[in-house]
């Protein structure tokens, strides 16, 4: 709706405002901070829930009084511009930031097309950058990206532990891959099928979609007749829905399904047609949480933003962790300013907030996520640690 | 094997018959007006969401798709009405003005809907068996549905005398309206039934599969490739195209690569137009220059 | 002068100072935010520049502008990382393609009189290049896109790997493209062009050879449109199969008829109010694309020359009344 969209942009500037109202009146230091985020346009559902995540540890870190380096008080101030899903705003928006030269670390952007340039420009810039979108795994670990951070974790990762856990909660012994032709495919499956074989399960037929399909039966006629019980599919509910019913519809297809990607939605909405359906949610489960931390961050989120659970909130904790981790960072190390040592020190660190967070040393995200089962009608979470 | 050609082939006809739908009421504005309307695609969309509100509203999917052809209709007459009958010596003019609406209606859509895909229960659900077969009920729902709708609208043109009018203009307006057809009336009744029928192919398009503000171009382009295939202002010739082009994308999809499932349709276009300028059915040549 | 008058005779004019504001302004503004943002506009300008050429002077609608454009990224790309090619090179080498492209299409598509065969085959073409850009993993990276990590390279011992070297050579395109334009225009190709526009068969008839006249006009201005695109690529970092996007020709044309097919200005004020307007007064998108949307409705229907060339229109009528003053060449 226009309205709340809106509104959002409002409260994202109210909570700006507030942050410098906040650091104004501690009469201490204040250190800026970047961020880039689409808050509009068809990437919004996953940007503006990590802006809001970030823009609420900040405030917590503000109310807690800041923090203390070589004994002078700081507190946070963030400077945000949308990308509105676009590559070259993202870029414009960007250089927007970079305009004030106080300006040396920032956050942002979940997706790969605004994301590629915008990191580029980052790495140029000698900026420490916090990115989220998928293609950032290409970057990192290249020269000249020693201050780029991704703070979701990669396929590799992911799949070490999804693919384990949901070969066996769903008992599963044959798969294929349906795929949209899309940036992050071909590494998605790269990641994921040799995993899928040294779990003892076999992948005839590896298919990848055009992105805009909506009529999945000429594709999905592909995977009958080879007595697959399991299908691997992503990446957003909207497509996996529809491959989920009209699987549903055609017949003689398999009734399993391990969801790279999301939400429980797709699956759930089915769930008497189907046997069993496993998702990733990189952050943590917020529909059915047991863990006392993930509850309390829910309700201060709720008191942050003054806005009710979405299936998109999962992304607010995108960012949140790392945020604790980069100020604890600068305290350690003695300096606001000198990000190559701030980088380092957050690579070294391991940390216990709502995610447990670690980062390696070309500065990708090793943290434990929850895996969604839909299983005999009962919807669980399972929590996969890293190691 | 036999089974699933024959499997591909029905999923191909069917969905070649909704983009049929589509085609029809493009190649009969073009044939009447001489206005090539790209913003048709925006009335499938909006047929599609009337019938999704409708559905979610409770008055259920038959009332929904009357409903989503007639408001097409009338929204159809008001566009003709106050924009594309001012254009109607000027065909550039006519699509420059049609690239706009589709800026506004898309765009507004999206504010108002949100861009957020949604699907509708469709009336019939799960898969039927047909000659051993299986096959989805909604499917050949949408398939018996299309066909009645296309085969009235031949028969409309055919046997009534409003229908001949029709034809009438297409052939040559000015004799048309030697011979005392209405032109203005005329017109404007082609415009409001091709918008219904966009409207009745966005609400089966729902039925199906899922709807954004943005699902417009999709129809859309399948709409211009087949008025083009089929003949410009040939309407049994958008009709065969459409099944046509519903198989080739079947079974390309299906025996080649999916990825490229658009790309089977438009390297037929560009075929076909060299090859066969006035479509493959269409009598209607144009001026050499 | 009455005061009508004297705003009809600024509004051509209005082009040529917002040409001049671009070109100086981010030098003597010097943040990078600012040339980056005059890059935008200058790419984008060009882009509408050439794309006038065709839909403006010819009258012609092409389709596959944002083809060409992401089609000289993409090959410039290619050219440079696996074949070594220096950045200058490769454009000429990729306009050649480009060019070469445009006649094999153009040929059939441009046989019949009435633009709808033309718009048609040059529609699908444009997203069949898109599609063909988002499936050939080996070459284009497919839908994974392309990374650029080269800048183009010093000449003539000026450096132009930055920010504002970039900016430099966006601005050079802009007036290459003007300048095909205005030579075009001054010429007898262009006034053919013009009446092709207006009337096919009676231009035939005057012995103007149409099917060759509209072929150039179109081979033109899709070599331009990959000119401009081999500059993208570096400036932005990564390219994608989006750039080919037909939605990109939709917004083109509309900012060429916005500022008014057929005038050497038009695309450059149309540019500015599309671009820079919502810039800066922060509209969203969204709403930017509903207003263009309308504009065009409102601009064909009751300025059917756009608004550059609306006071060119009434100026020359403002000229032919007036008495005692000397004539003088229209404006731009």
């Amino acid at each position: 709706m226009t309205a709340s969209r809106s509104k959002n942009g409002l409260r994202a500037a109210a909570f700006v405002a507030a942050g410098f109202a906040m650091s104004a009146a501690a009469s201490a230091e204040t250190v800026k901070i970047g961020m880039v985020n689409s808050l509009t346009g068809p990437h919004a559902s996953f940007d503006l829930p990590a802006s809001e995540g970030i823009l609420m540890a900040f405030d917590e870190i503000n109310k807690k009084g800041g923090i203390t380096v070589k004994g002078k008080n700081y507190t946070f101030t963030v400077l945000s511009e949308d990308a509105q899903s676009k590559p070259e705003l993202a870029v414009s928006g960007a250089q927007k930031l970079l305009r004030d030269d106080d300006i040396k670390i920032v956050y942002g952007i979940l997706t790969s097309g605004p994301g590629m340039p915008a990191a580029t420009l980052f790495a140029k810039s000698d900026i420490l950058y916090f990115g989220g979108f998928t293609l950032m795994d290409t970057l990192l670990g290249k020269p000249g990206f020693e201050l780029a951070f991704r703070t979701l974790d990669a396929d590799a990762v992911v799949s070490k532990s999804f693919v384990p856990t949901g070969v066996k909660e769903l008992g599963i012994k044959k798969v294929g891959i349906l795929l949209p032709n899309e940036d992050v495919s071909r590494a998605i499956t790269a990641a994921y099928k040799p995993l899928l074989e040294s779990s003892g399960v076999s992948v005839p037929i590896v298919e990848y979609f055009q992105p805009d399909t909506a009529d999945f039966a000429p594709v999905l006629r592909k995977f009958q007749n080879m007595e697959l019980d399991g299908l691997l599919t992503g990446t957003n509910d909207a497509v996996v829905e529809a491959i989920v019913r009209q699987s549903t519809e055609l017949g003689n297809l398999p009734k399993k399904f391990l969801y790279r990607g999301g939400s429980g939605g797709p699956g759930i909405k089915y769930a008497k047609q189907i046997d069993g359906f496993a998702w990733q949610i990189l952050t943590r489960d917020l529909d059915y949480p047991s863990d006392p931390k993930v509850k309390e961050w829910i309700e201060r989120y709720k008191a942050f933003t003054k806005k009710d659970m979405s299936p998109n909130t999962y992304w607010a904790l995108t960012f949140y962790d790392t945020v604790f981790m980069m100020a604890n960072a600068m305290e350690q190390v003695g300096s606001v300013t000198d990000v190559k040592a701030i980088a380092e020190k957050v690579k070294s660190m391991r940390y216990d907030g709502v995610r447990t967070m670690r980062f390696d040393k070309d500065g990708r995200a090793q943290s434990d996520i929850d895996i969604g089962m839909l299983k005999d009608g009962k919807i669980s979470s399972v929590r996969a640690p890293f190691e | 094997m036999l089974l699933d050609i024959a499997q591909t082939a029905v999923d191909g006809l069917m969905v070649g018959g909704l983009y049929a739908t589509v085609a029809v009421g493009v190649t009969l504005v073009f044939g009447i007006m001489g206005i090539l309307n790209f913003a048709h695609g925006q009335l499938v969309m909006l047929g599609a969401y009337v019938a999704f509100y409708s559905v979610t509203a409770g008055w259920g999917f038959w009332p929904g798709l009357a409903l989503a052809a007639l408001s097409m209709a009338l929204f159809g007459l008001i566009l003709e009405r106050l924009i594309f009958r001012h254009t109607l010596t000027d065909h550039m003019a006519g699509l420059t003005v049609s690239l706009g609406i589709i800026m506004v209606v898309e765009n507004l859509a999206s504010a108002v809907f949100t861009p957020d895909p949604r699907t509708f229960d469709p009336p019939l659900a799960g898969s039927v068996q047909v000659a051993g077969m299986t096959l989805s009920a909604q499917r050949l729902l949408v398939l018996a549905l299309v066909l009645l709708l296309v085969g009235t609208f031949y028969l409309f043109l055919q046997k009534t005398r409003f229908g001949k009018a029709i034809r009438a203009m297409g052939q040559n307006r000015t004799g048309a309206a030697l011979v005392g057809v209405q032109i203005t009336h005329v017109t404007a009744a082609v415009f409001a039934i091709g918008s219904a029928m966009a409207g009745a192919a966005g609400v089966l398009y729902g039925s199906l599969f899922a709807i954004t503000p943005y699902m417009a171009a999709g129809p859309l382009m399948k709409g211009l490739i087949l008025t083009v295939l089929g003949g410009l202002g040939s309407v049994p010739g958008a009709v065969a195209a459409g099944f046509l082009l519903g198989l080739a994308e079947s079974f390309g999809a299906r025996y080649l690569s999916a990825s490229f499932r658009d790309g089977y349709g438009f390297i037929l276009m560009i075929v076909t137009l060299m090859y066969f300028p006035t479509g493959l059915f269409g009598a209607r040549g144009k001026a050499r220059v | 002068m009455s005061p009508a008058a004297v705003v009809v005779r600024i509004l051509p004019l209005l082009g040529w100072l917002l040409l001049a504001g671009l070109i100086f302004v981010p030098v003597y503004g010097g943040s990078r935010y600012l040339i980056y943002i005059g890059t935008l506009i200058a790419l984008q300008a060009a882009l509408a520049t050439s794309l006038n050429l065709i839909v403006g002077y010819a009258g012609q609608f092409a389709m596959s502008h944002a083809a060409f454009y992401g089609f000289g990224a993409y090959a410039s790309a290619i050219l440079v990382n696996s074949a070594g090619l220096s950045f200058w090179w490769s454009i000429p080498a990729a306009m050649l393609a480009a060019a070469a492209i445009a006649a094999i299409i153009g040929y059939p598509a441009l046989r019949y009189t009435g633009g709808v065969y033309l718009a048609l085959i040059t529609f699908a073409f444009g997203e069949l290049a898109r599609l063909t850009a988002a499936n050939w993993q080996d070459v284009t990276g497919g839908a994974m896109g392309m990374r650029v990590t080269y800048a183009p390279e010093s000449l003539f011992g000026f450096s132009f790997a930055n920010g504002r070297g970039m900016y430099w050579i966006a601005i050079g395109m802009l007036l290459i493209s003007l300048a095909v334009v205005f030579l075009v225009q001054r010429s007898r190709f262009g006034r053919a062009l013009i009446a092709v526009r207006e009337d096919e068969v009676l231009a035939s008839f005057l012995g103007i050879d149409v099917m060759r006249h509209k072929l150039v006009a179109y081979v033109i201005s899709s070599a331009l449109a990959a000119m401009v695109g081999t500059l993208y690529a570096p400036v932005m970092s990564f390219i994608s199969p989006d750039l080919l996007s037909v939605q990109q020709t939709i917004s083109l044309i509309g900012v060429v008829i916005l500022g008014g097919a057929g005038t050497l200005a038009g695309p450059v004020v149309g540019t500015f109010v599309f671009l820079g307007i919502p810039e800066f007064l922060r509209i969203e998108s969204l709403y930017r694309l509903i207003v263009l949307g309308v504009v065009i409705v409102l601009v064909v229907l009751l300025m059917p020359q756009g608004v550059v060339g609306l006071a060119n229109r009434v100026l020359k009528r403002w000229q032919r009344t007036a008495p005692a003053t000397p004539p003088t060449e229209a404006g731009a």
